[in-house]
């Protein structure tokens, strides 16, 4: 810590006053790194050499006891406070405000209760995924959700987010897998909830919440046995309405598949090599050397490079030239659990859909499932050459569900290359994925475009309402659709937030609030 | 303060005659008057308009609105004599619409019954897969959740119960848009659920459907509780999932199981001949008596806790079983904690629904 002294500076002697026992840090290269989570926008401002905002510290809180400090203090000083996990969001959720105090749970990682006769654990809200699942798993047991980002995204922020793995068709979102939370109130109180029907209902108030109600800083989640099979299939349809009515058919007739993933034909196309193996390249591939389309890839890297330019900065004559050469559909399905349960299933969905489309074998669900890390978790390399990508995932009923996946694709025609796979399905829906990219020629040029087309997309989708998020949160991203989707409830969380949080701490302006 | 029932009526225009009754004659079973004072006033809004208006007569005149189903809840709330609208659950039936096969789903009125619901679904080929003896309403069963609604064979609790619509305690309305789920912020409806009235008057439901197939009804006995929790266990950790089940003490050391399937695919029928031999069921006699579900609140008890819930609590019934657990049905009401209580009061801002005091 500089001894210079600085408004930052002395927030942290007055923090370190109010509680000695807190780690705290005012060093300019953590303020720099906790001003940013995985936004895009933050890589957009990057490229306008905008650093953004710094918060006045960072505090490593190792107790609820610790983090109600920090909330005591911050509601005397009327200081904001933003909670802090992996920093993986994609919307803003854990941006601070400037001169606020970030709060950083990953030191809450321990493991408070693993009951294998209740299939239960009880777990700090800090753990990295990945880590709970390596110590679940040396038990015998899954954490059951694996979103992308699961090397660099926490419990808690599962919780704070909605957030839903890529096998929440077979094992929920993370609200499903919720069972109780300790949670710190804005005013610094800390109370369990999830014990009786009253804190069940609470829990739901939490889930979702982005820090705005406070934080948790323990969850008791539902745990599974480790699967004893894992089953896959692919298939193949002419059209996306064909896809889309197999996906359904297989959902309603008592199948719940691990992973239901139906990719667009253009991003079909895109990932040709899927059909082979491989995850998406999408136009989230990494452009710097990773893995490209396989399609594109024999053409050497210098003319991929070159196309790939070309289409982002001409979207709307790729977009049509991809979708003239794109014709199918590819749908990977995945079973897990008890082997008489899987089997059964596997069996029944070649039953279900050989009236659809043709059968590719087990090799394109086997190769995802291998590979189904590898683009998410890191930033792509297209930001960092000058242009932009982020994806959008919406909700949709089975009866809007096509008419949403064209009224996106209408509405940011001709704005950004748009492909789309559908995944985290229900009985009553499904979840779609956009993936959209564009470059400009100047970095304002790509941040007035790159809120354009969320612009023109979110609104599509309320007007075919759909929700505006299905599992990536809302941040600061969607706050301006949040009145729309929740209607009268927007108010009442206001309400709700004002009456918990009168001086406002809590992580102010994420959901609009 | 007491209500002035000719006001009320001259400020309700659009509510019909038959919508305002005098409490001594209190809801039809006569439930409450054996529970609380009587009150001045039920109210049976048959229209949105309708109970607008009377929320915003309730703002005005500081009454407290607190919602009826068929009373099976042990809700007690800020109920007085002088200050309390007793108010039924909204129960026409013209907002049937029929299910939406497409999407598996049927919206309901609050205040349709358990079993007026599942008849309409069954006619037209479809289940809700209700729990034999639930006896309330669809909104009752949304506000204070048990029976079906902890049902397994749905795997989630949320994917049960897919939307609502509800007047909140600030007089907006808020209703869900079908989306299968969402992550935008707390799903406030989904909170009603163990909040009771605190939150939100809840006036239509939507629940997951399935087609109806040929229902089979199996019971078994047996004198040790441990081995029928491991065994229920065992089958739910093995994807073999009932349509409901039910677990409750019978005579003298004895302990009944009764499982319910709705064989309405392949897996379905495995599972029943699964369960039948591992649990050693037989076929249901038509005649038999099962007994009534207690009312109150649900509680869940981790396997763990079983024995012990069960040596505590007489006649306790429980259901499930879920893979962590039962669901025990029938136990004390919780009250809102204090602050809560504040902070939804709070909320509401209009005063006008109950948020403290036993749910």
């Amino acid at each position: 810590m500089s001894s210079k002294s600085t408004p930052e500076s002395g927030i942290a002697a007055a923090l370190t006053a109010a509680d000695p026992s807190l780690r705290i840090s005012t060093a300019i290269e953590d303020r720099l790194a906790f001003s940013r989570d995985c936004w895009p926008l933050y890589q957009l401002r990057l490229q306008q050499h905008s650093l953004g905002v710094r918060p006045a510290l960072i505090v490593w809180p190792e107790s609820a006891v610790q983090v109600a400090s920090v909330y005591k203090f911050a509601a005397e000083h009327n200081i904001p406070v933003t909670p802090y996990g992996g920093g993986s969001g994609v919307c803003g959720g854990a941006l601070p405000d400037e001169g606020a105090i970030v709060m950083d749970l990953k030191r809450l990682d321990r493991l408070f209760e693993l009951s294998p006769e209740d299939g239960v654990a009880t777990v700090g809200s800090g753990w990295i995924g990945q880590n709970l699942e390596h110590e679940l798993n040396a038990h015998g047991f899954t954490c059951g959700h694996f979103p992308s980002s699961i090397m660099c995204s926490t419990v808690g922020g599962w919780l704070a987010a909605r957030g839903a793995g890529q096998l929440s068709t077979r094992y929920g979102k993370f609200e499903d897998r919720m069972r109780g939370v300790e949670w710190v109130y804005p005013d610094g109180t800390i109370e369990w909830a999830g014990d009786t029907a009253f804190g069940r209902g609470t829990c739901e108030l939490f889930a979702g919440s982005e820090g705005i109600l406070g934080t948790a800083t323990a969850v008791r989640m539902r745990i599974d046995p480790l699967p004893e099979a894992r089953l896959f299939r692919s298939w193949e349809f002419e059209t996306m309405d064909k896809a889309v009515a197999a996906m359904r058919v297989l959902m309603q007739s008592g199948l719940h598949p691990a992973a239901v993933r139906l990719y667009d034909p253009l991003d079909t196309l895109l990932h040709s090599n899927l059909k082979k193996g491989g995850e998406s390249a999408a136009i989230a591939a990494d452009s710097s050397g990773g893995n490209g389309p396989g399609i594109l890839k024999q053409t050497g890297r210098w003319l991929y490079k070159r196309a790939e330019r070309f289409a982002l900065q001409e979207p709307g004559v790729a977009q049509m030239v991809g979708e003239t050469v794109a014709r199918t559909s590819l749908l990977i399905l995945m079973f897990e659990g008890p082997q008489q349960s899987a089997a059964w299933q596997a069996t029944r969905s070649d039953e279900l859909l050989s009236s659809f489309g043709r059968p590719l074998g087990e090799g394109p669900g086997r190769n995802w499932f291998e590979h189904r890390y590898d683009v998410s978790w890191k930033q792509a390399g297209l930001l960092s050459a000058g242009g932009f990508v982020d994806t959008m995932e919406v909700a949709f009923p089975w009866s809007r569900l096509l008419e949403g996946y064209n009224a996106v694709r209408e509405a940011m025609k001709g704005e950004a290359i748009l492909l789309a796979h559908f995944s985290h399905v229900y009985e009553t829906g499904a979840c779609i994925y956009f993936s959209f990219s564009n470059i400009r020629r100047d970095p304002e040029a790509n941040e007035r475009q790159y809120r354009d087309v969320w612009r023109r997309g979110q609104e599509a989708v309320v007007r075919s309402g759909g929700t505006i998020t299905h599992h990536h949160g809302v941040g600061l991203l969607k706050a301006r659709w949040m009145a729309d989707e929740l209607q009268g409830a927007h108010g009442y969380l206001r309400n709700l937030k004002d009456t918990m949080d009168p001086e406002r701490i809590a992580n102010p302006g994420k959901l609009g609030l | 303060m007491s209500i002035d029932l000719d006001k009320l009526m001259q400020q309700l225009p659009v509510m019909a005659d038959h919508c305002l009754d005098l409490a001594d004659a209190g809801p039809d079973d006569g439930w409450w008057t054996h529970r609380g004072p009587v009150l001045p006033v039920v109210a049976r809004p048959q229209l949105s308009q309708e109970l607008e208006e009377l929320f915003e007569y309730a703002v005005q005149n500081r009454i407290v609105l607190a919602p009826i189903g068929d009373g099976t809840s042990r809700f007690i709330g800020q109920m007085d004599a002088g200050r309390t609208v007793l108010l039924v659950q909204p129960g026409y039936t013209s907002l049937w619409h029929g299910p939406n096969e497409e999407d598996r789903t049927a919206w309901f009125p609050a205040g349709v019954s358990v079993a007026d619901a599942e008849t309409l679904l069954n006619n037209a080929g479809f289940t809700m897969s209700p729990w034999p003896e639930d006896h309330g309403t669809l909104g009752g069963n949304w506000v204070h959740p048990r029976g079906s609604f902890g049902c397994r064979e749905f795997r989630h609790a949320a994917a049960r119960r897919t939307g609502a619509q509800a007047l909140l305690g600030t007089g907006e309305w808020v209703r869900s848009n079908d989306t299968p789920r969402s992550a935008a912020g707390p799903n406030l409806l989904a909170a009603m659920s163990g909040c009771g009235p605190a939150i939100g008057l809840v006036t239509q439901v939507q629940l997951l459907i399935r087609p109806l197939g040929e229902l089979a009804v199996m019971r078994g006995q047996t004198d040790d509780l441990a081995g029928l929790c491991q065994r229920l266990q065992a089958l739910v950790r093995d994807d073999y999932l009932p349509t409901s089940c039910t677990v409750w003490k019978g005579e003298g050391k004895s302990w009944n199981v009764m499982w319910r399937q709705n064989v309405w695919h392949d897996w379905a029928e495995r599972t029943l001949q699964q369960a039948a031999g591992t649990l050693a069921l037989q076929e249901l006699d038509q005649d038999t008596q099962l007994p009534e579900l207690a009312g109150g609140d649900s509680i869940f008890v981790p396997w763990s806790k079983v024995a012990e819930a069960a040596k505590r609590k007489r006649g306790i019934h429980f259901c499930g079983p879920t893979p962590e657990g039962l669901v025990a049905i029938g136990q004390p009401a919780e009250p809102i904690p204090g602050h809560w209580g504040d902070w939804l009061e709070g909320a509401s801002e209009r005063g006008v629904l109950p948020t403290a005091g036993a749910l």
